[in-house]
C-alpha cells in the first residue's frame, strides 16, 4: 500500500494525463478545443451531486459523470462543428467561464464553497491504470486506421481533405464527443480522489497545465504527453517552497521558450521513426 | 421608465469600454492573424502600473502617458515572440503562446504588485469629479469622458484605416497577404504598427477603467478577455464594424440583465444570447472575415 501522499500525486498525475490527450486529440485534427476542462467540471459536479445527495452507488456515479459529459458534448457539438478555428478557440474558452459562473450561482450545488465529503473510490489506482491502458490503446489504434489519416489530412490541408471525401463536420462532432468523454473521465477520477469539488477547480490554471504537458511532449503522438506529464508534475514538488508558489510562471515560461525552439515539441514523428531505426522496433 | 433609462445609460458606457477592447483585438486578428489572449492582462497591468506612478509622482498626466506607453510596449513585446510561429503558420500554436503570456502576467499581478492585492485608485480620479442626477438617472463626468474618448478613437482609427497610406497598406494585408506582399507592402512594419495601435487602445482601455470602476485586480485581466472574446464572437471575427455593434449590443443586455435579475447572471444570460446568436448565424452580427 503507498502512502497517501504518493497515490494523491499518482492520482493526479493520471488526471492531467487523461486531460491532455483530451487536448491532443483535436490537435491532431487542427482545432484548438478547450472543452476537456469544462466537461471535467461538469462531469466532476454531476458525480459528486448524484453520488453525495441523492446517494446513487459510487460505480454507477462514476460511469453517470463520463456519460454526462459525453451527452454534454455531443450537444454542444451541434453550436462548435460549423465553427471555424479562431471561433472554436474563443467559445470553447468562453464556455469554460460561463460554466464556472453557473456552478457559483447554483445554491443547490453549493455555490463558491462547492460540495465536500464525496465518498470515495476504494482501488483508484487501479480505475486509474485501467483508464489509461483503454485510453493508450485507443489513441494507438486510432493513429493506424483510416479516421487517424483522415484527421491527419485535416490538419494538414482542411480544404484538400474535404475535397478528398472526408466529412469534415462529422470528424469534428466526433472528436469532440470523444474528447469531452476523456475530459469527464478525468473529471470523476479527480472528484472521487479528491472528495470535495469546487468551481474554481477546473478553470484557466488546469488549461494552462494541460498546454504544457501537450506542447513540451509533442503535439504529434500520444507518448510525449504520457512522458512528460509525470515529469512536469514532479519536478515542481522537489522545488522550495518559494518557487513552488511560481509554478504557473514557470510553465507559462517553459510553453513559451519551447514554442520558440522547439514547436513541435519533444517527442515529434521524427524522433519516433529515428528510434525505430536505432532499435530495429517496428517503424511507428 | 427611469430606471431603463438608467440601465441604459450605465450599458452605453460599458459598451464602449467592450468596442474599444474588441476593435483592438480584431485589428490584431485581421492584420496578423493573432488573437491576443494576453490583452485583457496587458490592460489591467498598464492599470497597475498607472497606479504605482500616481503613488509616488502624484502627477496625473505622467500617470496617464505611464498606462499608455507601457501598454504599447508590453503589447509589442509580445510580437516578436509570435513572429517565428507566424511564419510557420503555425496558428493553434500563436493562441497558446498568447495564452501564456497572459498567465505570466497575471502571476506576475497576483505575486509581485501590491502583494497580490486589489488596488483602488484615489476617489478623486475615480468617476472624473462632477455628477449630474435627474431622478434615478445619475450621470457622473467619467461615463461623458468614456462615450467622448471611445467616439474620439473610432474616428481617429477610420481615419487612419480608410484615409492614410498605412491604413490602406493594412487593409490590403487583411484582404490577401499574398497579393499585398507581391506589392510591395512591408508586412513586418505594418505588423508592427497594428500592435502599436491596439497597444495604444489598450492603454486608453486602462485609463477608461481607471476613471469608470477605479478599482483592479490580477483577475480582471481574464474578465477583460472573455468581455473581447465575447463580442468578437457576437459582431463577427475580424470586423472591426463587429466590434463597435457587439459591443454597445453586450454592453446593454448586460446591465439589463443586472438590473432585472438578481445574483450574478450578466455573464452567463449575455453568453448565453451569444451563443443564440452563433446557432442562427455562425459568422456573427456582422460577419467576420475570419
Amino acid at each position: 500500500m503507498l502512502p497517501i501522499y504518493a497515490e494523491n500525486l499518482l492520482v493526479t498525475v493520471t488526471v492531467f494525463i487523461l486531460l491532455s490527450w483530451a487536448f491532443y486529440l483535436p490537435l491532431r485534427g487542427g482545432q484548438l478545443f478547450n472543452g476537456p476542462v469544462f466537461c471535467a467540471a461538469l462531469s466532476g459536479y454531476f458525480a459528486a451531486y448524484v453520488t453525495k445527495v441523492l446517494g446513487w452507488p459510487v460505480p454507477i456515479g462514476f460511469v453517470g459523470g463520463v456519460l454526462f459529459s459525453g451527452i454534454c458534448s455531443f450537444g454542444l457539438s451541434f453550436i462548435l462543428a460549423p465553427l471555424t478555428m479562431f471561433q472554436m478557440a474563443v467559445v470553447t474558452i468562453a464556455l469554460i467561464f460561463i460554466v464556472q459562473t453557473t456552478f457559483r450561482n447554483l445554491e443547490f450545488l453549493g455555490g463558491v464553497i462547492g460540495m465536500s465529503g464525496i465518498p470515495g473510490i476504494e482501488n483508484i489506482l487501479i480505475v486509474c491504470a485501467v483508464s489509461i491502458v483503454v485510453c493508450v490503446v485507443f489513441l494507438n489504434r486510432l493513429d493506424k486506421s483510416r479516421w487517424g489519416r483522415a484527421m491527419e489530412a485535416v490538419e494538414r490541408d482542411r480544404d484538400m481533405a474535404s475535397a478528398m471525401g472526408v466529412d469534415i463536420t462529422k470528424m469534428s462532432v466526433v472528436l469532440q464527443i470523444v474528447s469531452g468523454t476523456m475530459g469527464g473521465l478525468a473529471g470523476v477520477i479527480y472528484t472521487f480522489n479528491l472528495g470535495t469539488v469546487h468551481p474554481e477547480i477546473f478553470g484557466f490554471g488546469q488549461l494552462l497545465y494541460c498546454y504544457t504537458i501537450v506542447f513540451v511532449g509533442g503535439r504529434d503522438t500520444p507518448w510525449g504527453t504520457l512522458i512528460f506529464a509525470p515529469i512536469l508534475w514532479l519536478i515542481p514538488e522537489f522545488f522550495p517552497k518559494a518557487i513552488a508558489e511560481f509554478r504557473n510562471v514557470v510553465f507559462g515560461a517553459i510553453i513559451i521558450i519551447f514554442l520558440l525552439f522547439r514547436p513541435k515539441g519533444v517527442i515529434d514523428k521524427t524522433l519516433i521513426s529515428a528510434l525505430g531505426r536505432t532499435f530495429r522496433f517496428r517503424k511507428a | 421608465m427611469e430606471a431603463l433609462i438608467a440601465y441604459l445609460e450605465a450599458g452605453l458606457v460599458s459598451g464602449s469600454i467592450y468596442s474599444l477592447i474588441a476593435i483592438g483585438m480584431n485589428l490584431l486578428l485581421v492584420v496578423s492573424d493573432v488573437i491576443l489572449f494576453a490583452y485583457g492582462e496587458i490592460v489591467v497591468i498598464s492599470m497597475y502600473l498607472c497606479w504605482l506612478i500616481l503613488k509616488l509622482s502624484g502627477n496625473y498626466l505622467l500617470a496617464f502617458f505611464g498606462a499608455l506607453g507601457s501598454s504599447v510596449i508590453l503589447t509589442l513585446l509580445v510580437e516578436p515572440l509570435l513572429r517565428g510561429l507566424r511564419e510557420k503558420r503555425l496558428v493553434v500554436e500563436t493562441l497558446v503562446m498568447t495564452i501564456a503570456v497572459g498567465m505570466i502576467l497575471t502571476e506576475i499581478m497576483a505575486h509581485f504588485l501590491n502583494a497580490g492585492l486589489p488596488i483602488a485608485f484615489p476617489p478623486s480620479v475615480v468617476g472624473g469629479g462632477g455628477e449630474a442626477s435627474f431622478g434615478l438617472i445619475k450621470i457622473a463626468a467619467a461615463d461623458v469622458y468614456v462615450i467622448l474618448a471611445t467616439l474620439a478613437l473610432l474616428v481617429s482609427l477610420y481615419y487612419f484605416l480608410f484615409k492614410t497610406k498605412q491604413g490602406k497598406a493594412l487593409r490590403a494585408i487583411s484582404y490577401n497577404i499574398q497579393v499585398a506582399r507581391l506589392l510591395g507592402i512591408p508586412l513586418q512594419k505594418a505588423t508592427s504598427i497594428s500592435f502599436i495601435i491596439a497597444g495604444l487602445m489598450s492603454g486608453v482601455t486602462a485609463a477608461l477603467f481607471i476613471v469608470t470602476i477605479g478599482v483592479a485586480s490580477p483577475e480582471l485581466g481574464a474578465h477583460v478577455t472573455f468581455k473581447g472574446m465575447a463580442v468578437m464572437l457576437l459582431g463577427g471575427m475580424g470586423s472591426l464594424k463587429g466590434g463597435v455593434v457587439g459591443g454597445y449590443i453586450l454592453g446593454i443586455i448586460e446591465c439589463l440583465v443586472r438590473g432585472y435579475f438578481i445574483g450574478d447572471w450578466a455573464d452567463a444570460i449575455a453568453m448565453g444570447c451569444i451563443m443564440i446568436i452563433i446557432i442562427l448565424r455562425p459568422g456573427g452580427i456582422i460577419g467576420g472575415a475570419r
